[in-house]
């Protein structure tokens, strides 16, 4: 036996285990046979033991170098840095697939083994559709997209990996995207599972919110880590620039941020739960629109893999998908009506709803310039596209309005708002938002919008900061030190301040944005060896173009020696020029130095002889603080996830 | 060894899968305890809800009951034990209430 063999074998396993688990549990419920149910959770948690043991079989294959497996072939060769053959199993259509189904399995497996008994009635259900949904994966990999596939005559090489991810990002984003997305299955099962047992309420709330904000974070840091590897190398096209792949990786996480909301509204009066049923499928739904564009779609991106049939098979189960979400819905949304309904527009319900909206209608635009080409290009025969201008004109304005209501929602009551506590709660804020908003449009030649994205962001901390001394302030009167109140106050509500802290992290991100956005400077020159330009506070010299000739690669690698305006030295960086022939492809990596107030960045897009070059330099303000925004929004994550201990006796 | 942990791998999963089987409790099924406890607690709220229409209930005295019996439901979930005697203090209670309410 070979170990293709033997991973291949483990994946007809897992599909035996799958279709067992699935029919085993809507047996079970249906004849009310615990024996039956558990044997079909078992069935379900060995589909873990399977599919971690065929993804070692995938693993040893790349580190070993067994080129008689087609995807090895495919993703790796001698010449390639050792180290990428750990990450090369999901560097392909093939190997992501399996990397998915060993998340699903992962997933499934913690989701059932930690599942609190208010959610027993609906246990069944949760196991049927996270087995169905396996079962998806494993058998078009078994079928259409077998990744333990071999040669009959076995090459002594291998094509290598595809150049662009040849970079650290491959070890972070791509399994923490793909996990993000694949595992929204976790919330859909548990909301789906309680709506087929008619209550959609209180009970399992806490678990869903819990595995929903885990999955929400996952997406959002893989999110980040992709727009941070983006911005480092060129052929990604930027730190985003609305790519359909971008795109789809967004939406849902949009949508599970609504969700992620809307579910405090409904744990704490009961509200919300028909929308909330709606958000979940919408989510899911666009998760396996994800996979359908990714995966062969019609819609070219640098992100997706090669158009293949395989993306109709995933068209089509998300069809099947959108089709048992519109049944569920019209069969039991009579059974989840809310106790309640929103009684005040100045109620932090209110402002939830509002939220909602936004991130829903953020969502459409976003979902509407992504197949908008496809339409046309099927009803009217013309070929359009619809690109980042399109995105920022429309989403921009929206996304403020967000953060406007981010800022405001927290100081809103629940059920309705007196006048005093309105003013007691905005006016500092509001008043911090005008003075801003007054003396940039006063002192800057930038648009309007800019001043009023800052301005906008001044609110939103100050209510922050205005909430965190009035909560530190109560605790401090009892004699307690400052900066003890202000951890004790985080403590004893973790997930309202943990949230505070993500917000913060939002923040961060949207500094970065406005900043590389609206006070980017840019200077296109061409540079002999020797000679400087002068760009914003920096002078950058070209000290000499060196060429490495390598196996696999030809590689030009520019060196700049980087001054202040007083021509003192700050430091040496390096940008280069790959270009690797068997792929016909180029990567262009820019040469970046980074502090708190501005990146210097330098990309050597075109080198005309040994002695000139092409370069794009540019000063992008505030970028550091974007990916600061990753770090905050995991510890605000965790801390907002962080158990209270419980009492014994 | 390969094939080695292909049959160590199928013989876990078989295990795993067949043991539940294997295992079978002669004492009451806990999940038709569970349907049981929830049939129950519907024909209650059904028997309130009626009495509350007939007029023997007030609106408050009904809205308490069914708060009462609801926690009363959700401990018994919790704590489900193999006894049913637990289920009757809950109509014990209902039948106190009402013979206070109406003195």
């Amino acid at each position: 036996m070979t170990i293709s063999n033997l991973g291949f074998t483990l994946l007809i396993l897992t599909m035996n285990l799958c279709l067992y688990s699935l029919i085993g549990s809507l047996i079970g419920v249906r004849i009310s046979s615990k024996t039956l149910l558990k044997s079909a959770k078992n069935a379900n948690y060995c589909t873990f033991i399977t599919l971690a043991f065929s993804v070692s079989c995938l693993v040893y294959a790349f580190v070993a170098g067994d080129f008689s497996i087609k995807y090895v072939f495919n993703h790796s060769s001698l010449s390639m840095d050792p180290i990428y053959t750990w990450v090369a199993l999901y560097a392909g259509n093939e190997g992501s697939l399996l990397y998915i189904a060993l998340i699903i399995s992962i997933s499934s497996f913690i989701t059932l083994f930690f599942m609190p008994s208010e959610l027993n009635e609906a246990e069944p259900y949760i196991i049927s559709i996270l087995s169905g949904f396996l079962l998806f994966f494993v058998t078009v990999m078994i079928f259409l997209a077998n990744p333990f596939d071999t040669f009959q005559n076995i090459p002594k090489d291998g094509r290598g990996i595809n150049p662009l991810l040849a970079h650290p990002g491959m070890f972070s984003h791509p399994p923490l995207l793909m996990a993000g997305l694949a595992t929204i299955i976790i919330p859909f099962s548990l909301v789906v599972g309680m709506v087929f047992t008619g209550k959609f309420r209180n009970d399992g709330l806490d678990y869903i919110r819990t595995t929903s904000l885990i999955i929400w974070s996952i997406l959002g840091i893989g999110l980040l880590l992709g727009s941070w590897w983006a911005y480092t190398i060129l052929g990604w096209g930027g730190y985003w620039v609305w790519d359909p792949i971008e795109n789809v990786g967004l939406m849902p996480w949009l949508i599970m941020t609504a969700f992620i909301h809307s579910i405090i509204v409904q744990r704490r009066r009961g509200m919300f739960r028909v929308w909330n049923v709606i958000l979940i499928f919408l989510a899911f739904v666009l998760a396996q629109f994800g996979m359908f564009i990714n995966r062969g779609g019609p819609v070219v991106s640098v992100h997706s893999f090669a158009a293949s049939t395989l993306g109709y098979i995933f068209l089509g189960f998300m069809l099947f998908s959108a089709i048992f979400c519109l049944l569920v819905f019209i069969l039991y949304s009579h059974k989840i009506k809310s106790d309640n309904n929103v009684q005040s527009f100045l109620s932090r319900e209110s402002a939830f709803l509002i939220n909602n909206f936004f991130l829903v209608a953020i969502t459409f635009v976003t979902l509407w310039g992504l197949i908008f080409p496809l339409i046309s290009e099927l009803f009217a025969g013309e070929t359009v596209t619809v690109g980042a201008p399109y995105y920022n004109s429309v989403n921009g304005p929206v996304i403020l309005a967000l953060l406007f209501v981010m800022g405001i929602g927290p100081n809103l009551s629940w059920r309705n708002t007196s006048k005093e506590n309105l003013i007691s709660n905005l006016v500092a804020p509001l008043a911090l938002l005008s003075i801003s908003f007054i003396l940039l449009i006063s002192f800057s030649s930038k648009p309007i919008i800019s001043s009023l994205s800052i301005s906008v962001i001044v609110l939103v901390i100050s209510t922050i900061i205005i909430e965190w001394s009035k909560g530190s302030y109560r605790i401090t009167k009892a004699g307690t030190p400052w900066f003890i109140s202000f951890i004790k106050l985080i403590a004893n509500n973790r997930k309202k301040y943990g949230g505070y802290i993500v917000h913060i992290s939002i923040l961060l991100v949207a500094m970065g944005v406005i900043g590389i956005n609206f006070y980017q400077i840019k200077v296109d020159k061409v540079l002999s060896v020797g000679e400087e330009v002068k760009v914003g506070r920096y002078i950058v010299e070209l000290i000499e173009i060196d060429e490495n000739e390598y196996n696999d690669r030809r590689e030009k690698i520019a060196t700049f020696l980087v001054k202040n305006n007083k021509n003192e030295e700050i430091k040496i960086m390096n940008g280069n020029n790959t270009f690797y022939p068997s792929f016909n492809m180029a990567s262009i990596r820019a040469a970046i130095h980074s502090n708190p107030i501005e990146d210097l960045y330098i990309i050597p897009s075109d080198f005309l002889s040994n002695t000139d070059m092409k370069l794009i330099i540019s000063i992008n303000p505030l970028v550091w603080w974007m990916w600061l925004g990753g770090p905050i929004f995991i510890i605000g994550t965790l801390i907002s996830l962080w158990p209270y201990r419980t009492k014994k006796g | 060894m390969l094939y080695l942990i292909l049959i160590l791998i199928l013989l876990i999963c078989i295990i795993y899968v067949v043991y539940p089987f294997l295992s079978i409790s002669k004492d009451q099924d806990p999940l038709l305890d569970e349907i049981n406890i929830k049939i129950r607690k519907n024909s209650l709220m059904s028997e309130l809800d009626s009495e509350l229409e007939s007029g023997i209930l007030s609106t408050d005295l009904h809205n308490q009951l069914k708060d009462d019996v609801e926690k009363m439901i959700q401990l018994e979930l919790q704590n489900l034990d193999k006894e049913n005697s637990k289920i009757d203090p809950i109509e014990k209670m209902i039948q106190i209430r009402k013979d206070e309410k109406s003195k």
